[in-house]
């Protein structure tokens, strides 16, 4: 390129593909990653698989997002913890 | 611009085919058209000869900043006059409420971009859910397809209650709706008895034009050519069929743009 030539920058889309975008709609997303049995119970036993050791971690954010939050983990009946532990897992996937 | 969205609660009742019949009408007379695929089975974006698009409404919608959709418009094979916002399966994913102002994602994705063009049509999926509600939401009208038997009635049925709450909400701009009689076969008593059992209901708002049912649609749709291509009886019936749709949800495309030879 010569000085006397504009420079003209690439011009990039503004589009991004979406995270989800080889995830097929039917993949589960919620605790479909936990075994639904523990078989190393008696038959008649219907129990959760050995829980995942939970760390404490601790971030800084908005006030008003900790509401929706727990607005949110209220409707579904769940604690503020495993939300956000739903919502990192999926973000993550 | 006309931004129709083509719409009912019940699958398989031809949405597609109303969808790229109203393209094919436009199509002929030279006026440029943009088809949004809200459907993730990607049917509208298939007939339109589009395969493996970069960008699709999945990305779109997860993402909609102002105006962004520009960038994921696609070619379709038919004609230049023809674009496409293309669908994929993923777009299933979007279909849930996401944000404050889920349902207003399209209208704000889409910004100016309807201006470009002489017809906007939206094929929505075969549920009243978030993607329908968007396409609603950026409708200037909906056009509401179902066929003559029980369980398609019901459907319109519900899809007609579904324009009411989106002009009530998030559209008040949305006109009335139309509805139209696919696979109309008036030899059959039955179909006769829906059609009676619809006009009853909805008047006027039940389009007096019917699409037959005829194998030219499934073979123009398979080889992805508008059906005003198709050179068949059929075809030249069909042709006439979606002429006289389009001039009624768009009367301002029965003339033909200047400079069309272009």
């Amino acid at each position: 390129m010569t000085h006397n030539e504009p420079f003209v920058a690439p011009q990039r889309s503004a589009l991004r593909k979406a995270a989800d975008t080889n995830v097929h709609p039917s993949t589960p997303t919620d605790s479909a990653d936990l075994p639904a049995f523990n078989t190393g119970n008696t038959g008649d036993s219907v129990l959760r698989g050995k829980s995942e050791k939970t760390v404490a971690m601790e971030v800084q954010i908005p006030k008003s997002l900790r509401k929706r939050l727990r607005t949110r983990a209220g409707e579904l009946d769940i604690s503020v913890d495993e939300l956000t532990s739903r919502i990192l897992r999926d973000g993550l996937n | 611009m006309p931004t129709v969205a083509v719409l009912s609660m019940k699958g398989g009742v031809g949405k597609t085919t109303v969808t790229l019949g109203l393209a094919s009408a436009a199509l002929a007379r030279r006026f440029r058209v943009l088809v949004i695929d809200l459907d993730p089975q990607g049917n509208s974006t298939m007939g339109l000869g589009v395969d493996s698009p970069v960008f699709t409404m999945n990305d779109v919608l997860a993402d909609p900043r102002p105006g962004v959709a520009a960038d994921a418009l696609t070619d379709s094979s038919w004609d230049r006059l023809v674009q496409v916002l293309a669908a994929d399966r993923a777009l299933e994913h979007r279909n849930t409420v996401e944000g404050a102002h889920s349902s207003q994602r399209l209208r704000v994705a889409l910004g100016g971009l309807p201006a470009r063009y002489d017809l906007v049509l939206i094929d929505c999926p075969p549920s009243l859910g978030e993607m329908t509600r968007n396409a609603l939401t950026a409708a200037t009208s909906a056009l509401i397809v179902t066929e003559p038997s029980y369980f398609a009635l019901h459907g319109a049925e519900q899809a007609l209650e579904a324009v009411d709450v989106i002009r009530a909400t998030s559209n008040p701009a949305l006109r009335t709706s139309t509805v139209v009689v696919n696979r109309a076969r008036t030899t059959v008593a039955d179909h006769r008895q829906r059609i009676g059992e619809l006009r009853e209901a909805y008047g006027s708002l039940v389009s007096e034009t019917m699409v037959p049912e005829r194998n030219a649609i499934p073979q123009a749709e398979g080889a992805g050519i508008p059906i005003h291509a198709w050179e068949s009886p059929a075809g030249k019936e069909l042709a006439g069929v979606f002429d006289s749709l389009l001039d009624q949800i768009a009367p301002a495309l029965r003339v033909r743009p200047l400079g069309w030879m272009r």
